[in-house]
């Protein structure tokens, strides 16, 4: 009998070289370009693969993304997992609070459609606590594609969009780094966004000691630069790990006897948390719950928040 | 720096060539003028800028709050400022006129502070809520502010009992003039004011105060009878 051994997909990595060392001080911005270059270079093979687990992958970077601006731009003190909570708890059309808006909005970043509609970028900024009128909002979406077309280098562009919200509505930050993202997929022409920057940006070894560069600063540039080259690196890690886990429970797969088993393990790859209560077609209730717990004893899964009840189940 | 022009060069304060009572009868008035066509409470200063240098204001609007007897509007002191309010009286046929429903009404100071609570720590459940304010909040004082549309029940908390958590309402946005949640004081400025102490939201006697800086942040843009109309 021939056994065809699948090839283990390599997932490229971004050389030893492109990690920034040093701080914000020790870097110039050609430096910082540099360095951006390189690990966006090998963050775009990932995206354009779309590998299986894509949607837990940024869905996991919008939750990161959105705690970091929680935490550091709107004074709240909500963490990853209780942002999580929030959304993965909430029923449909229920209120997110003003810090699960922060992460539903991010999570809109991730998904399809294009992020310049002045609908999305109004419904959006309402979310992030920096409400735009209709008309502002028309305006935003003008000056945003006007940023990303031109053909200059990506984190140029960025960096340009965030600066953009900015002049249009100086406290709409939350928005200027969302908005960076956005442009930053369209520059390279990713078919979604990635949440990246907002990450990356707070960490103290990014800006060093000192006040932070506002978008549109000087310094702006290069911290958008140094930001993107640590954050498209966390990425590619965190593409790593989500594919060893994906590659477990596709092992387990074959061992689990449950009817509905694909749509629990489809869920699982396409968002950061499921929710034991949230239904998935040809599971009943009980046989959920079974399933999620048999997924966790074979460790193809985990139990994310280590409660006894209200459990969310994720890569 | 250049001093503001006076809009009026011709003003006459004093009034020095009318007899005494016709002289008090036209500060009057004016002093009625003024309140009367102001959207905000008037300050004193504002008030003895229009009368005579030796006039006593405090003379002045009590004979004016006098005058008013028997008229559907008052004469009210807010602070050091004054207004004109319509008598409660009249309530009735206001609410009538601009549509407004019968049982709008005012906040309590408790609930005022529970509903800055609200605000500041949403999503918090009632049991966080009496926690922080070292006594037990009533359902029906949660339900009253539902009631109103300022909060709304939010997602379930994952917690013994699965209680909901609350989070405030665009009307509650739109009642108070914040535009955004970013408008509500800051918790580290409250911290640095001594309101809140580190470990838990507030601290020990923290409560009262936050009800009286609740009180003093949800003004309504502009001074006006009836609450939640």
């Amino acid at each position: 009998m021939i056994r065809v051994e699948p090839v283990p997909l390599e997932l490229p990595r971004a050389p030893a070289w492109a990690r920034p060392s040093g701080f914000f001080r020790d870097h110039s911005e050609a430096e910082a370009l540099f360095f951006a270059g390189a690990a966006l270079a090998a963050l775009d093979s990932i995206v354009r693969s779309d590998p299986p687990y894509a949607g837990a992958w940024r869905r996991r970077l919008a939750l990161k993304s959105a705690a970091a601006v929680v935490q550091n731009l709107l004074n709240r003190r909500e963490d990853e997992s209780a942002l999580r909570d929030a959304v993965a708890l909430a029923r449909p059309g229920q209120a997110l609070g003003p810090a699960g808006r922060v992460y539903a909005a991010f999570r809109v970043l991730a998904g399809s459609g294009d992020p310049f509609r002045p609908e999305r970028l109004f419904a959006v900024a309402a979310d992030l606590q920096a409400p735009l009128d209709p008309q502002k909002a028309a305006e935003l979406a003008a000056a945003l594609g006007e940023a990303v077309t031109g053909g200059r280098p990506a984190p140029v562009v960025a960096a340009a969009a965030g600066a953009a919200v900015m002049a249009l509505r100086a406290d709409a930050e939350p928005l200027s780094l969302l908005c960076a993202d956005a442009a930053l997929a369209r520059a390279l022409s990713w078919p979604t966004p990635l949440p990246l920057l907002a990450g990356e940006l707070f960490q103290r070894r990014a800006t060093g000691e000192g006040r932070r560069p506002r978008p549109g600063e000087a310094g702006w540039m290069k911290v958008v630069a140094l930001s993107y080259a640590r954050a498209a690196l966390a990425a590619l890690d965190l593409a790593q790990d989500l594919a060893r886990r994906a590659a477990r429970l596709a092992d387990a797969a074959p061992k689990l006897r449950a009817k509905g088993k694909t749509g629990a393990i489809e869920a699982l790859l396409a968002d950061d948390a499921v929710s034991a209560a949230a239904p998935i077609a040809g599971l009943s209730d009980r046989a959920r719950r079974r399933l999620f717990d048999r997924l966790v004893s074979l460790s193809a899964a985990r139990e994310l928040t280590g409660r006894a009840a209200f459990r969310l189940y994720g890569l | 720096m250049a001093r503001k022009s006076n809009p009026e060069p011709d003003f006459d304060r004093e009034l020095a060539d009318l007899p005494p009572e016709l002289r008090w009868r036209e500060w009057k008035a004016r002093v009625e003028a003024v309140l009367f066509a102001a959207a905000k409470p008037v300050t004193r200063e504002a008030l003895a800028r229009v009368v005579g240098r030796d006039c006593v204001l405090e003379l002045l609007l009590d004979d004016l709050r006098e005058d008013l007897r028997g008229r559907p509007v008052e004469l009210v002191r807010a602070g050091e400022s004054f207004t004109l309010h319509t008598r409660s009286a009249y309530g009735p046929a206001l609410r009538v006129a601009f549509d407004i429903a019968a049982d709008a009404k005012q906040l309590t100071k408790l609930e005022a502070g529970v509903l800055m609570a609200v605000a500041m720590f949403q999503p918090v459940t009632r049991g966080e809520i009496s926690e922080m304010f070292g006594r037990e909040i009533s359902r029906d004082l949660i339900a009253a502010l539902r009631e109103e549309g300022v909060i709304a029940a939010g997602p379930r908390s994952p917690k013994l009992g699965a209680p909901y958590a609350y989070v405030t309402t665009e009307k509650f946005l739109l009642e108070f003039g914040f535009e955004s949640l970013r408008d509500l004081p800051d918790i580290e400025a409250l911290k640095d004011a001594g309101l809140l102490s580190g470990g838990d939201p507030i601290g020990e006697g923290g409560a009262g105060d936050l009800e009286a800086k609740a009180i003093d942040c949800l003004q309504p843009p502009e001074a006006s009878q009836v609450r939640f109309a």
